[in-house]
């Protein structure tokens, strides 16, 4: 079902469109004139983010406000370039074309910013110019006569500073104005090229730019200084040592806050949901009712909300880095070594994240503006080794590997498996994001271009909105999938229900028990028999499930929590040989056992083929894995 | 007349089948509902093919 937002209020509200440079200010100044009324989406078909907000003239006109994907010139060269450059043009469907446009321009970097004004001016919609960040542009000694420069533009231009509001009043009279103008007084003159060949275009580049040194030479008065501040601290971060030094502490830190100090909040959450669904339970007589609230709903509840906090800090992290404009100067640091692989140099965050939980590094991945970046990015996510997989890991290397000291006493056999394990997972990532970029995303292989910005102080308020925006997107979309997979999951775990005097443990009559021994001859090459392919089934709701579908399969008595492991741990090694020991593992570094991270691509991606993408690569990865772990172990003798 | 066990297995089987409707028929059948109706277009069914397209857009699908 297509479900991005229509700007249906369009038919009801004008349109008017936030149109500038990447950087310069303007989902600031989005966020300024709109407040929290904004709502988030995607464009249709694509993964390049909507974003649309409402705001009141002060005539009363109330309209709402697009901000559009920043770009440096209508000649697209990017999606989110070409969206911008449709929106503009009222080419895309569904969308109307903006009764007027709001030019962003970065008053700290006039040269490249009015470029695109100029670009605008043509298309035949009424422009206001706002010269953002003018706070930054006066301290730095620029000198500007406005009117020369709106004059010489031929558009009106209003100082503003997004981030205190100064100018917005005088903005918004602007917009009024232009809203009463006769539209079209200007004719399209072929704004984007669509005819022009390669040399036409790059005579109109070079037109610009000779058009905007003729307007900044009569409208500046003092030129602005150059950032010396920046330039010092660049000096130090992107330096080769120093600069990868710092950014292995930055990333120290969120791995250490998304990994451990998130923990805590979601423990907590963890605990009083299912404090509360155990008193429901309670207070309920026992019965499909009781088992559906607090095995399904609380439970799906749980599993959505557990995430919040993971997601809530990994945000704050990326929009302080985004804000604070170090994020460029980290992409351009970690792109040596991600490009070796195809992946961009952004990359790196997610996949950082992905160690913590794939959902937040699926989500992550919108800080990557190439698509196909993007995908292959969303595609190896899951591979990385996320804290669900630890129970797992945990059980299996209890039960199978000795607790003894390798490498004279230097490291324990345990920890140096915990470690291949982990090790294996980013090994994996790389050699498919590798065969991705070589096969099925083979072709433009642009190089990473980046502007670096000046460095700024990062604005709570705008911290705020961005960090409400991404648990909206989480709550409200990806949580109704998951809450509802959970739903039909604790369906098919608990119907049939088991005979009166049954023999088995209850999940065994159930769907799951019968889909698990309908698949036993195919886990049979894995080493792997009926009751692991019973446990896999509820398993795929969330990896950590495996734990006690195992218990409930073998009929391992509950009681603590630990304990209840350590007496599966020796069912276990009882029941299994290392070979099918040493197979499940590599099943659980490979397979997409986690209906969450589906939930999450679906969403992000827009699509069901991406999360289908996503669920056979992984499953034929995890299958030929575990296989050959499997013959191998059982051809050295440990079958 | 139903005992309260069975009423109470009824409510739970038709929370999970609202959910199931919602998410898995539902979106299908939205889905399949475009298709359908150019293919009933072309079979000169006009009438059932503009039934099926208003279910189509009813769920988004253009």
């Amino acid at each position: 079902m297509n479900t991005e937002m229509r700007p249906g209020s369009a038919d009801i509200k004008k349109v008017i469109a936030l149109a500038g440079n990447p950087n310069c200010g303007k989902t600031a100044l989005f966020n300024a004139l709109t407040g929290g009324r904004q709502k988030v989406g995607n464009y249709a078909g694509v993964t390049v983010e909507r974003k649309e907000g409402g705001l009141v003239t002060p005539s009363g006109l109330k309209l709402s406000l697009l901000d559009l994907p920043g770009t440096y010139s209508l000649d697209a060269r990017t999606p989110d370039e070409a969206i911008t450059r449709d929106v503009l043009l009222g080419r895309v469907h569904g969308e109307s074309r903006p009764g007027a446009l709001v030019a962003v321009a970065d008053a700290t970097n006039l040269e490249r910013s009015l470029g695109l004004v100029l670009e605008l001016k043509r298309l035949g919609t009424p422009v206001v110019l706002a010269l953002n960040m003018m706070d930054l542009a006066r301290g730095r000694g620029l000198e500007l006569d406005i009117e020369v420069l709106s004059r010489e533009l031929g558009v009106r231009v209003v100082p503003t500073v997004a981030v205190s509001g100064e100018g917005l009043d005088a903005l918004l009279d602007e917009v009024d104005r232009l809203l009463g103008m006769e539209p079209g007084s200007a004719q399209p003159a072929d704004p984007v090229g669509t005819g022009a060949a390669g040399c036409a275009e790059g005579l109109a580049v070079r037109g610009r730019f000779k058009e905007v040194d003729r307007i900044l030479n009569f409208s500046v008065r003092k030129a602005i200084a150059p950032t010396l501040w920046t330039d010092r601290i660049d000096a130090l971060v992107l330096h080769p040592f120093w600069g990868a030094l710092t950014l292995a502490v930055l990333l120290g830190v969120m791995f250490q806050a998304i990994f451990s100090w998130a923990s805590v909040p979601a423990d907590w959450i963890e605990a009083s949901l299912s404090s509360s669904g155990a008193w429901l339970g309670s207070q309920l007589p026992e019965g499909p009712l009781q088992s559906l609230l607090v095995d399904g709903i609380f439970a799906g509840v749980g599993s959505v909300l557990v995430f919040l906090p993971q997601i809530l800090l990994l945000f704050f992290f990326i929009l302080l880095l985004e804000d604070s404009g170090y994020m460029a100067r980290a992409a351009f640091l970690m792109d040596r070594i991600m490009g070796r692989v195809g992946l961009h140099g952004r990359a790196f965050i997610p996949l950082l994240s992905g160690y913590a939980c794939a959902i937040p590094a699926v989500m992550a991945t919108r800080t990557i503006d190439r698509p196909r970046d993007r995908l292959v990015t969303i595609l190896i996510a899951p591979l990385m080794t996320c804290s669900a997989r630890l129970p797992v890991y945990t059980l299996l290397i209890s039960a199978f590997i000795p607790r003894k000291a390798v490498l004279g006493g230097l490291l324990n056999l345990q920890g140096l498996v915990m470690f291949a394990l982990y090790a294996s997972g980013i090994g994996i990532a790389l050699v498919v994001a590798w065969i991705l970029n070589r096969t099925a995303f083979k072709g433009d292989k642009s190089p990473l271009l980046l502007e670096l910005p000046t460095y700024k102080w990062p604005n709570l308020k705008n911290l705020a909105i961005g960090l409400l925006d991404r648990s909206k997107i989480f709550v409200r979309r990806a949580g109704t999938v998951i809450l509802s997979l959970s739903v039909l999951l604790w369906f098919v775990s608990s119907y049939p229900k088991a005979p009166e005097g049954a023999a088995e443990p209850a999940i065994h009559y159930s769907y799951a028990g019968k889909l698990g021994r309908a698949i036993e001859p195919v886990l049979e090459p894995l080493g792997f028999d009926w009751r692991v392919g019973v446990a896999l089934v509820p398993s795929f709701a969330a990896r950590e499930v495996m734990v006690s579908a195992l218990a409930t399969v073998y009929a391992v008595e509950g009681g603590e929590e630990e304990a209840q492991t350590q007496a599966l741990a020796g069912v276990l090694a009882a029941n299994w040989s290392l070979a099918t020991a040493l197979a499940l593992l590599v099943w659980y570094v490979l397979a997409p056992q986690c209906i969450s991270t589906l939930a999450v691509v679906r969403r992000e991606t827009n699509s069901w083929k991406w999360p289908l993408v996503v669920l056979f690569y992984l499953t034929a990865l995890a299958y030929l894995g575990a296989w050959a772990t499997y013959r191998a172990a059982v051809a050295l003798g440990l079958g | 007349m139903p005992n309260s066990s069975q009423l109470e297995e009824w409510l739970a089987l038709a929370v999970v089948g609202i959910v199931a409707w919602r998410v898995l028929v539902r979106p299908v059948a939205f889905r399949a509902a475009h298709p359908l109706s150019r293919w009933l277009l072309k079979q000169g069914r006009v009438k059932w093919a503009m039934r099926v397209r208003r279910y189509a857009l009813q769920g988004g699908v253009r």
